[in-house]
């Protein structure tokens, strides 16, 4: 061989290996930590134990090339969430907020679910409705054909649970994908489902509430609401709720599954509850935030802002994160709703923010991610 | 080498075709009517919150309960939606009809039934007032629903960065629009009902069929009403939601609702017959109660003449029996189911400029006992009164008013000397008007924003009966029956519901009112006894239903002491029919005695947008952005790639518009200066005088049998000028001042500075069928000269006359002749090409040349089969409209010695493609009218019958 073959060959090897599959960052030196994965279903998606010390001011513009579904995450130190075109993205918390991406399927709507270094993600279309990606080595595990769903996983004890789109509710081994138990709802779901403990809690778009056991795969109880029902079921210490298009907020029983109490709202909910422990923040389509006691239902106060709700809002110690499809984004006192901040964004705020490292990441439409600071570290 | 160039010649002719066929639009073309804009508008620009609303100044108190509605009508639709736009909304308001026809943000022709529209590409919405404040109110939420619709899909399209995505069909974004701009409304019930009772309604898989029907609006209306009952009103917004994920709107239907369109169209069916049948129980269909008088064609607004010479009564009635609405008499006596009809025309409309539209929908007619025709017509840029005597069968008298944009409805009061009516003002309202014919002077009646129409006078000319939405349901939508004491213009209410009242007609005596009301959800006469007690006290009136039938009954009209004469629709028609009312046992019918005490005192309003919400009001200045932008790049074996791309900037309401052509077909880098075209337009529509100015710079190799080789450079600029008549006829001039540099390749070159002059007239009045022209004329006579004005090397003149004529011989079957002749005459005269389908049939296209064209031809048209459809193992395709034509053509092309005549003949079939096109296939024998040629020629060709 001679040397000019040699280099050839060589060049040859190089451009090969330029070509490789894009992958997510994969930095060996970080151990992704097991995920909390309780923290994911109950108030760690729309309440978080931050306080918010001051009004925003923008630090940074991140190009992404798709629209985050609905819930960011931050594992480690990266922001990670899927989007509607089928990418799962991370994203550095840090500047200078280093992204990766990788493509998994033709379409996802549901965020990823984390556990130790797994994500399992929801595709809506494609040949698989649930993906599971080794985040340490960068590729597929496993795939779970069929089922599609726009239902964000969930993980614990080293099983997964899915919820396809035509109602069926699937426990898998995390780590090699197999069934453990599936059941038939015989509805549509289209929500995320949320677990607590044993309870796995799904509600279907007509309004049929099912809390199954999530170790066994039976049915602890189940409830009719007869509403159509578009949002993930909110599980407190003691109650079940559920915001219903046709404006209801209904408080179920964790234990025995009665209906305990009933509010109308008048308008349709379609943006996720969020509850804190002591009170359950409601926004309806009209735009109206209403905070309710989570116990007697008992409104404290609410708020107006322009447009209905364009993502879920965000609770956290002190202060309320709400975007409007008018792409207003608002800061509010939590105690009393007193508007701290307002200003519009480039696009509509597509997903729940993220507070973390004294910033806020707000994803806009179509392909942005704002990145705020508080005014008080500038 | 010869192909090569043909290709070239064929991209730079298709170039400027596309160039002169955007830049100077129908209007410089051959031949199409003329969109005239009568009437200067001083624009004026609102700004709110959302809207950027335009309007002139004559309306400006009607723009500012517009743009309420329209604020209104976002915060209900961004919750509907789920979704806000977030650009400003541009707002085009007319007050009348007859202005909102003059839009240029449209090209096309705007009919009467239109009452707004959404333009996607810069997202503006135009819409007229006309009088109704309710109507307009509901036509701004109907057109804000597709400004919504459009947004959100593109925002679900853009989050799933779907590329080419599935649209939802016309039913459903139009049905959505009706649903969600008001409720169900007797029409609608109307249009179902019949084509549920006569069995033509069709579900979504058969939508097909009605599309972009009235019918189709209903249908779509109600099966999204009916979706939202049984299976929720968020299944709409998945409907839409989930449509990313699909090639097909079906496809998204079946997965939101679980049903594909089969399935549901049983269940859906099913619904409407278990909801109209139960009717056929009690009610009973027109057709079998009451004989018809008039059957044929659409046909409204009765009323009745009584003939002095032969002392008989007739009919006189508007009317669309041959796609041109006109004024129809016939007389007075019932059809037999299988008599033909012998109706005589009266005035005919839609083809010339006095009566261009006869408002057959909205506007009654009235003939008085002297037997002349008091009815309205748009004329110009107006309507006009016009008064037509029957026995001579002529205008005798003809009004306009100032600032009365609209007239309708004209009523005779008993003695003939006074006419009442309903105009419509410059500022969009709609008020009674009264016409003394003795001093032709009028005085206003009425002077508010209702909706005040269909006045009759009592017969002691006293009284005049209305309808009207100034009641106290008129929020709902409701209307009734007042009466007006002209001494003193006091208002009285006849009926107090929360229905339609409508159409008022008094009995001959006075002590009877008959009228139409949709008080049962469907339109049906009732009659009012002792109408004029209202004046003096009458706190009770008793009010007789008089049918109660299937099919909605209305516009009523006494003929006799003791019967009406009505308009039905039933079974898909609007028939004319005769109804006897038994006077003597009027108890023995269902009636009720409606109290009527509340006078019209208190009325409501709809109030202006408060000017706190108004973000500033400025005079329109014009900002262009684009249109449009298309690139063309063509591949050549030879000349390489060419490529060139059009450009089109307009304003906010498209009366400035600007189009930027480049194009280059250099073969080498070095000649790319040399093939370098471009052409700048400027088209300006928004005067009575159209013009178009531009520069230009032609450059390339063409080919023709004369020249043979040749490179051409032209550079000049031009301008013309178009001034319409009417909507039918216009004269254009046009200059054109250029530079031309032509080097034969085998020959000389010379230069020349050349000067054409042009002048051209064009009448259209023709009604089209689905393949062509069916009736009326076309007419394009030009003539224009060129000549060299530095070198005197070029010069020569040149003529066109194309006279087209057509004579409909039934519905559907008309003769057609054209005489066509063109000629060039002078030095270095161009030759024309001759020959093909579109001129000479069966000879071959653009083989015959000359510089003298002459071609007669003649056609019959008549339909062959209306669907032709083949039942596949994967379903079933249909064809529809085939048409045939037998043709015989006569002429030639010649130079300087007449050739003798070619001429063809032959039978032809034609189809409609989709609305677009036309595919037309001929096959015949050629004949020199001495000898008919053996062999059998056949051709086809796309293209409109001429």
């Amino acid at each position: 061989m001679s040397v000019k073959q040699s280099i050839g060959i060589l060049f040859f090897l190089i451009i090969l290996a330029a070509c490789q599959k894009p992958q997510l960052i994969s930095d060996h030196s970080i151990r992704i930590e097991p995920y909390p994965a309780l923290g994911n279903n109950i108030r760690g998606r729309n309440f978080q134990r931050v306080y918010i010390p001051d009004t925003l001011k923008f630090e940074k513009e991140i190009s992404l090339n798709g629209t985050p579904t609905p819930v960011m995450q931050v594992v480690v130190k990266q922001l990670f969430f899927t989007t509607y075109n089928g990418y799962l993205f991370s994203v550095y918390i840090l500047p200078p907020f280093e992204k990766a991406k990788i493509k998994i399927s033709p379409a996802s709507s549901a965020p990823p679910a984390f556990t130790e270094r797994f994500c399992f993600i929801a595709n809506e279309r494609g040949s698989a409705g649930l993906t599971a990606y080794d985040l340490f080595f960068a590729h597929k595990m496993w795939q779970l054909s069929g089922y599609w769903s726009r239902s964000m996983p969930l993980v614990a004890d080293s099983l997964v649970y899915h919820a396809s789109l035509e109602g069926t509710l699937l426990s898998l081994e995390s780590e090699s994908g197999k069934i453990k138990w599936q059941y038939e709802t015989g509805h549509k779901i289209l929500t995320d489902i949320s677990l607590s403990g044993r309870n796995l809690v799904s509600v279907c778009r007509n309004g049929l509430v099912t809390n199954m056991d999530a170790e066994q795969g039976w049915v602890r109880w189940q409830v009719a609401l007869d509403a159509p029902v578009y949002i993930r079921p909110v599980i407190s210490d003691k109650y079940v709720f559920i915001g219903s298009f046709n404006g209801n907020i209904y408080q179920i029983d964790l234990e025995s599954g009665a209906l305990l109490n009933k509010i109308n709202l008048k308008q349709p909910l379609l943006q996720a509850l969020a509850e804190d422990g002591r009170y359950l923040y409601a926004v309806d389509v009209n735009g109206t935030l209403h905070v309710f006691s989570t116990d007697s239902l008992q409104e404290s106060w609410i708020f107006q802002m322009e447009g209905p709700p364009s993502a879920p809002l965000l609770v956290t110690e002190n202060s309320v994160l709400l975007g409007s499809s008018q792409r207003w984004f608002y800061l509010l006192e939590k105690s009393t709703g007193k508007v701290w901040q307002k200003m519009k964004l480039p696009g509509r705020l597509a997903s729940l923010p993220a507070v973390t490292s004294q910033r806020v990441f707000l994803p806009y439409e179509y392909n942005k991610l704002g990145v705020y600071r508080f005014k008080l570290f500038h | 080498m010869q192909n090569t160039f043909k290709n070239l010649q064929k991209i730079i002719f298709l170039v400027s075709i596309l160039t002169l066929l955007t830049s100077l639009q129908a209007q410089i073309t051959a031949f199409g009517r003329n969109k005239v804009h009568y009437t200067q508008f001083k624009w004026l620009v609102l700004r709110t919150k959302h809207f950027d609303i335009y309007y002139y100044p004559q309306m400006a108190e009607v723009a500012e309960k517009g743009a309420r509605f329209a604020e209104e009508s976002y915060k209900i639709l961004q919750r509907k939606f789920d979704y806000s736009i977030t650009r400003r909304i541009p707002l085009i308001f007319y007050s009348s009809h007859l202005h909102f026809e003059q839009t240029n943000i449209t090209p096309g022709f705007i009919p009467e039934g239109v009452g707004g529209f959404f333009e996607y590409m810069k997202g503006r919405v135009v819409i007229p007032a006309n009088g109704d404040m309710k109507r307009f109110k509901r036509v701004i939420r109907h057109e804000l629903v597709h400004v919504f619709m459009h947004g959100k899909l593109s925002n679900v399209y853009q989050r799933h960065n779907v590329v080419s995505p599935a649209f939802p069909p016309l039913w459903f974004t139009e049905g959505l629009a009706e649903y969600w701009s008001g409720g169900w409304d007797s029409q609608g019930e109307m249009v179902l009902k019949d084509a549920v009772l006569n069995n033509y309604i069709v579900g979504l898989e058969n939508i097909q069929a009605i599309n972009g029907t009235f019918m189709m609006y209903k249908v779509g209306q109600n099966v999204l009403m009916y979706i939202s009952q049984k299976y929720g009103e968020d299944k709409i917004l998945s409907l839409m939601e989930n449509l990313w994920k699909y090639d097909h709107f079906q496809q998204s239907f079946k997965f939101t609702l679980n049903k594909d369109y089969k399935t549901f169209d049983q269940e859906y069916l099913f619904f409407l017959k278990k909801k109209f049948y139960p009717l056929l129980a009690h009610q009973s269909l027109t057709v079998l109660a009451d004989p018809t008088i008039v059957r044929q064609g659409y046909n409204f607004k009765p009323c009745v003449f009584r003939d002095s010479t032969d002392h008989k009564n007739y009919v006189v009635w508007v009317g669309n029996r041959t796609g041109y609405s006109s004024i129809y008499m016939r007389r007075l006596s019932p059809l037999a189911p299988d008599e033909k009809e012998k109706v005589r025309t009266l005035v005919k409309g839609e083809a010339s400029s006095d009566f261009e539209a006869f408002h057959i929908f909205d506007s009654k007619i009235a003939v008085n006992s002297s037997g002349i025709l008091a009815f309205s017509s748009k004329s110009g840029e107006r309507d006009a009164l016009y008064l037509f005597d029957i026995y001579q069968r002529k205008v005798i008298d003809k009004f306009y008013f100032k600032n009365l944009v609209g007239i309708y409805s004209p009523s005779w009061s008993a003695d003939g000397k006074r006419i009442v009516f309903s105009g419509l003002s410059v500022a969009g309202y709609s008020d009674l008007y009264l016409l003394d014919l003795k001093n032709r002077r009028i005085r206003q009646l009425t002077d508010d924003f209702y909706d005040d129409k269909d006045p009759v006078f009592s017969p002691d000319g006293n009284y005049i009966a209305f309808s009207s939405d100034r009641t106290d349901f008129g929020k709902q939508g409701a209307e009734n029956i007042f009466l007006m004491n002209l001494k003193d213009e006091s208002v009285f209410y006849v009926t107090y519901d929360a229905a339609r009242d409508r159409t008022p007609y008094f009995s001959a005596d006075g002590s009877y009112l008959v009228y139409s009301s949709d008080r049962s959800k469907t339109n049906n006469l009732y009659l009012i006894k002792k109408p004029l007690s209202v004046v003096s006290g009458q706190t009770h009136l008793q009010t007789v239903r008089l049918t109660d039938y299937v099919g909605s009954t209305f516009d009523p009209c006494w003929v006799a002491a003791d019967q009406v004469l009505y308009t039905t629709f039933e079974n898909g028609q609007f028939q004319i029919r005769a109804h006897r009312i038994p006077l003597q046992a009027l108890d023995n019918l269902p009636s009720s005695s409606d109290t009527v005490t509340q006078r019209p005192d208190s009325l409501w309003t709809y109030p202006n947008i408060r000017h706190s919400k108004i973000l500033s009001r400025k005079p329109y200045v014009r900002k262009f952005s684009l249109d449009f932008a298309q690139a063309q790049v063509s591949q050549d074996p030879i000349f390489g790639t060419n490529g060139g791309a059009q450009l089109a900037f307009t304003d906010m309401l498209s009366n400035d518009q600007y189009y930027l052509l480049i194009y280059n077909n250099a073969r080498v880098s070095s000649d790319f200066w040399k093939s370098f075209n471009f052409a700048v337009t400027k088209l300006s529509l928004g005067q009575r005088v159209n013009y178009a100015l531009g520069f230009y710079r032609f450059a390339g190799y063409y080919y023709n049998p004369e020249d043979a080789y040749y490179y051409e450079q032209m550079a000049g600029g031009f301008a013309t000028l178009i001034y319409p008549f009417s909507q039918f006829s216009r004269i254009s001039v046009s200059q054109n001042f250029y530079y031309s540099d032509k080097d034969w390749f085998f020959g000389n070159r010379r230069f020349a500075y050349l000067n054409s002059s042009f002048i051209s007239y064009v009448y259209d009045n023709s009604i089209w069928g689905p393949t062509g022209p069916m009736d009326g004329q076309r007419v394009n006579i030009t003539f224009g000269n060129t000549y060299d004005f530095a070198f005197a090397r070029v010069n020569y003149l040149t003529g066109l006359v194309d006279v087209r004529k057509y004579f409909r011989l039934s519905l559907r079957n008309a003769y057609a002749v054209r005489l066509f002749s063109l000629f060039n005459q002078g030095t270095e005269a161009r030759q024309f090409y001759f020959g093909g389908s579109w001129d000479l049939r069966l000879y071959p296209r653009w083989r015959l040349h000359g510089k003298r064209i002459f071609l007669l031809s003649q056609e019959l048209r008549f339909p062959l089969i209306d669907q032709l459809a083949l039942r596949l193992p994967f379903g079933t395709i249909a064809f529809n409209r085939f048409r045939g034509a037998l043709f015989i053509d006569a002429g030639n092309a010649w130079n300087d010695h007449w050739k003798g005549l070619r001429g063809s003949f032959g039978f032809g079939i034609r189809m409609n493609l989709g609305g677009l096109l036309v595919f037309r296939f001929d096959v015949g024998r050629r004949t020199d009218f001495k000898h008919i040629q053996h062999t059998t020629y056949s051709q086809f060709f796309f293209g409109w019958d001429f």
